[in-house]
């Protein structure tokens, strides 16, 4: 979210033309917050005030008052303390305090144990202050998120009882889950509800008196708060509609509004919008009609819809008036109408002229098409049910139609279309193609091809012959790679690159994508990571928000293969960080779902058990909404892992089942996936003989494959059958090979399995050297689960280890961890390894260059990132960043930063 | 009924509000029917699940009216 979107939400609402002081209300508030209550919470329906009695309320409050207006947008735990945290930090004497940052960290992980302690810490944080402070949360109600919720109950029932300096005030359409009962009977609760907002009979005169500017008789008064029952919006709204009269047919028109509005037993929202809109002109009547099928409004769009320039002095003059216009931006460009407002137009619209709707909802599309917002463009010919136009929308815009939308809902939504026929555009062919491959690639794909190139082969020479020619090429090497057919989609790609035009990024990004994927299936993780970089660098040249995303995935993923655990992290991160900072939910990014999975192995490599289920389970929400079948798959097979860790077996092989049954509509190389984690699940659990059975007869059916070398299963197996001078055999045959080839994670799982062999046999002192060596390469990245899931064998071994000053640190470390475990299956939240004091001197210093880089290194930007932003090829990025390695002496970032940092160059 | 059943299958329910407002009103509370019954009006439609109901029941809140009953019937 940009920072001016962020600001308009910690921003106090100005109090405009307040017309009626609520003194009462206003010293029941003061009294709350001086008799310490817990909470104050003012519940109403809209349009009772609750808003802007806080705002005249703040003003004269006593105490700093922060403020954060929550919408649905911040339904999700990460993003809610984000706001909460920065809306505190408005407040003068919490400037200084850099509160809350952890709890801001901890809010990212889903574990919620850590965000008790964060908001204990932030707790402790608030009693240092010298002086309390108050937090409005205006609209509650729009916060379902039960963890948010539960969170929030937290930090109110861990207030100190008496002189807590945090006081949290919160207004809410309905009453939000808390204990309300409970502080309400032990006084700790000051509640305003809507029959203490009701205006009574002086407010009433006090407001209408000084909207009108002339005095009502007693009668009128009374029978204007008795009709609106003392409903403010109500109230309000009969105020514009005797503004007008009085403008334009003098006082006498006012005393007949109140007596026929008095006497009419119509509802009254619609006897009320009905008059403000009687009232309005011709010309803005037909413009508020015209403008309602939209969601949001901006003035071209509107122009567009009502085909008449001039759409801006509308809005500027509805804003003017108050007239149900909500400005969605800063720069007040984008609108919207009051839900309620918009809901009435719509209807009167639908009465008045039906036969204009499907006409505004094409003007919509088309503009929405022309200004490159494509799901919004389909949404408005599907409503006007234009299958043309829908055709036209997809036709032109294929591959981002393909990324941003629901793919099985997109497919769905055009079949279910009436007379629904495949457009002969062969742009429209593409994006269907692409939308099948992803989403049903098991059925049809053939024909579907055979098509879209019969459909090219007729078509003459051209740029977009170019173009959709690369395009099948993507989509053929796509379906080869899911196939498992490397050497056949490397061909594809090799095809599509060569027709591609300079400037196709997209499709560029698309077909390093592919080619990375089948690198990296060939077992060159080296190979993959350049190609997924070059990726990103042409994702990056169109800021496309799903390529980046998309690329930053298979890249994270590609970084852990090779260990780089911390790297592939924070690459998952920004990731999740860029959505956030657009403001769009990751439900319009589900591609995300992979940066997910690949974080939730991480997390299961750090033993964080809890915290990789949570971010599991959000990986698979994610690619069950996308639709794509390999990343849901992908993600399913990690929350299997991750739930068998967790010790969960049942769900674990539930989970993985499901992901067989997708593997079996890919391909024998997905099968081999799924096989592989049922038999690692078997193993975890401890079933031997189930899982030597299942390896024997998956062996034996399976046809060979030289890619494909399942070290890590047999050598467990061997392990856990005791076999251990065939593991020592078969590990001091490969583990060298492993390593050269870079496949660092695989190879450091299993040097415990040749240490605890070593052990088995007697020869502790060999098994104690290669457990250093593994301790050494596994303590900066933070490896746990690895030591910890080997049980009482390597605690023992990590005793011996530790007695002879072996890594005491990192040792002790791992064997609370495997206690733990061991005691309650309970996990532990590791918290950032330390790192060990580098203290020789700098060899040589640094070029100004390398200085520049340094600081990059010093933020939360994954390399390729850094190399855009310093615009040079990640490969020379890389050498500088070797360099300075080099010259501190170090082998990964976090050294580098902290060795920069003791010597004093950052 | 299981809860299951009570949370995720379609029901038909009837819901009474005080005061009165017409017809045109069903398309914006999701196609309920609105019927008017003296100084009341009797709203009823089917919700596909526990959460549609509490959005139409939101949105009558927002309309500023009072709700006398909920009621689910078996069809």
């Amino acid at each position: 979210m940009s920072d001016n979107l962020l600001a308009t939400k910690v921003h106090i609402p100005p109090l405009h033309d307040n017309l009626v002081n609520r003194i009462k209300l206003i010293s029941r508030l003061n009294e709350g917050i001086i008799q310490c209550c817990r909470l104050t919470l003012i519940t109403a329906p809209a349009g009772y005030g609750k808003t802007t009695l806080l705002s005249e309320w703040q003003a004269q409050a006593g105490l700093p008052v922060a403020w954060l207006s929550l919408e649905n947008s911040e339904n999700t735990p990460a993003r809610f303390w984000k706001y909460f945290v920065a809306a505190l930090n408005t407040l003068a004497p919490l400037q200084q305090a850099d509160l809350g940052m952890a709890l801001l960290q901890a809010s990212q992980s889903p574990q919620s144990e850590s965000m008790e302690v964060q908001i204990t810490e932030l707790i402790n944080q608030l009693s240092a202050l010298k002086e309390p402070v108050c937090l409005v949360l205006d609209d509650l109600h729009t916060i379902t998120e039960s963890r948010i919720h539960q969170d929030l109950i937290f930090l109110l029932e861990h207030l100190p009882q008496t002189g807590h300096n945090l006081n949290l005030v919160a207004t809410s359409r309905m009453d939000p889950p808390w204990p309300l009962s409970r502080w309400r009977a032990h006084g700790e609760l000051n509640e305003l509800r809507a029959v203490d907002l009701r205006f009574g009979y002086e407010e009433t005169e006090q407001f209408l008196q000084k909207a009108l500017q002339v005095s009502l008789s007693p009668q009128e008064i009374a029978a204007l708060q008795d009709r609106t029952e003392g409903w403010v919006a109500g109230l309000q709204l009969a105020s514009i509609s005797m503004q007008a009269r009085l403008k334009e047919q003098g006082p006498e028109s006012v005393s007949s509004f109140v007596k026929t509005f008095s006497g009419s037993d119509r509802f009254i929202l619609d006897y009320l919008l009905d008059e403000v809109l009687s009232q309005q002109s011709d010309d803005v009547r037909s413009f508020l009609h015209e403008t309602s099928i939209l969601d949001q409004l901006c003035a071209p769009l509107c122009d567009a819809v009502t085909e008449k320039p001039g759409s801006q002095a509308f809005l500027n003059q509805l804003e003017r008036a108050s007239l149900f216009l909500i400005p969605l931006d800063q720069e007040q460009q984008w609108f919207r109408y009051h839900n309620l407002f918009a809901g009435f137009l719509r209807k009167q619209l639908k009465q008045v002229s039906p036969e204009l709707i499907p006409l505004l909802h094409q003007r919509a599309s088309t503009w929405y098409a022309e200004n490159h917002m494509y799901t919004e463009a389909i949404r408005h010919a599907l409503a006007a049910g234009d299958i043309d136009r829908v055709h036209q929308a997809v036709a032109g815009n294929a591959l981002v139609m393909v990324e941003n939308t629901e793919l099985t809902e997109m497919l769905r939504q055009l079949e279910e279309l009436p007379g629904y026929q495949i457009s002969p555009d062969p742009w429209f062919f593409m994006a269907y193609a692409w939308a099948k491959a992803y989403s049903n690639p098991s059925t049809g794909m053939n024909d579907l091809l055979q098509q879209a190139e019969d459909v090219l082969v007729i078509m003459e020479e051209s740029t977009e012959k170019q173009q959709l020619t690369c395009h099948l090429a993507a989509i053929r090497a796509y379906l080869a790679w899911m196939k498992g057919e490397a050497e056949q989609a490397l061909e594809f790609v090799k095809c599509g690159m060569k027709c591609l035009s300079e400037e196709d990024w997209p499709t560029r990004a698309h077909l390093l994508n592919i080619k990375g994927l089948v690198l990296q299936y060939l077992g060159n993780f080296q190979g993959a990571t350049q190609s997924f970089e070059e990726a990103l660098v042409a994702g990056q040249m169109i800021g496309r928000v799903h390529e980046i995303l998309y690329t930053s995935g298979n890249l994270a993923y590609a970084l852990l293969l090779q260990g780089h655990l911390r790297e592939a992290y924070s690459l998952c991160q920004s990731a999740i960080g860029k959505v956030e900072e657009i403001g769009q939910s990751s439900q319009q990014f589900p591609v995300l779902g992979l940066a997910y999975a690949t974080m939730s192995i991480i997390l299961l490599d750090w033993n964080e058990l809890d915290s990789a289920v949570a971010t599991a389970r959000e990986a698979v929400a994610l690619a069950e909404h996308w639709g794509q079948t390999d990343a849901l798959h992908f993600a399913l097979t990690c929350l299997a892992s991750v739930l068998g860790a967790a010790g969960d077996y049942e769900e674990a092989f539930t989970v993985n089942q499901h992901a067989m049954q997708i593997a079996r509509m890919i391909s024998p190389w997905y099968i081999r996936i799924s096989a592989e984690t049922e038999i690692m699940l078997l193993l975890s659990k401890g079933d031997v003989l189930g899982a030597a059975n299942k390896f024997t007869g998956y062996w034996l059916t399976s046809e060979d494959d030289e890619n494909h070398d399942p070290l890590l299963i047999v050598i467990s197996l061997l392990y856990q059958q005791d076999h251990y001078p065939d593991v020592i055999y078969s590990l001091d045959k490969k583990l060298d090979d492993i390593e050269q080839k870079g496949w660092n994670r695989t190879w450091l799982k299993l040097l415990p399995f040749q240490a605890l062999s070593l052990q088995a046999l007697g020869r502790q002192e060999e098994a104690l050297e290669v457990l250093q060596h593994c301790l050494v390469e596994a303590e900066p990245e933070g490896y746990i689960r690895m030591f910890v899931e080997r049980g009482a064998p390597m605690a023992t071994l990590l005793t011996t280890a530790r007695s002879r000053g072996i890594n005491i640190e990192f040792t002790s470390k791992l064997l609370v961890a495997s206690q733990l475990s061991e005691d309650a299956s309970q996990t532990e939240r590791s918290t950032p390894v330390p790192l060990r004091p580098i203290t020789a001197d700098l060899v040589e210093p640094l070029s100004e260059r390398e200085l520049e880089v340094l600081r990059l290194l010093n933020s939360h930007l994954a390399v390729p990132e850094i190399a855009n932003e310093m615009l040079i090829a990640p490969t020379t990025l890389r050498t500088h960043i070797r360099n300075i390695y080099l010259k501190l002496g170090v082998h990964r970032r976090l050294e580098a930063l902290q060795k920069a940092r003791d010597s004093g160059i950052l | 009924m299981t809860n299951k059943e009570a949370c995720e299958s379609p029901s038909f329910y009837q819901i009474q509000v005080r005061g009165t407002f017409d017809e045109s009103w069903s398309d914006w509370l999701d196609g309920f029917r609105v019927t008017r019954q003296g100084d009341q009006t009797l709203l009823e439609g089917q919700v596909i699940d526990q959460a549609a109901l509490l959005g139409i029941l939101a949105k009558i809140n927002d309309l500023g009216l009072a709700i006398l009953s909920v009621m689910r019937r078996d069809q």
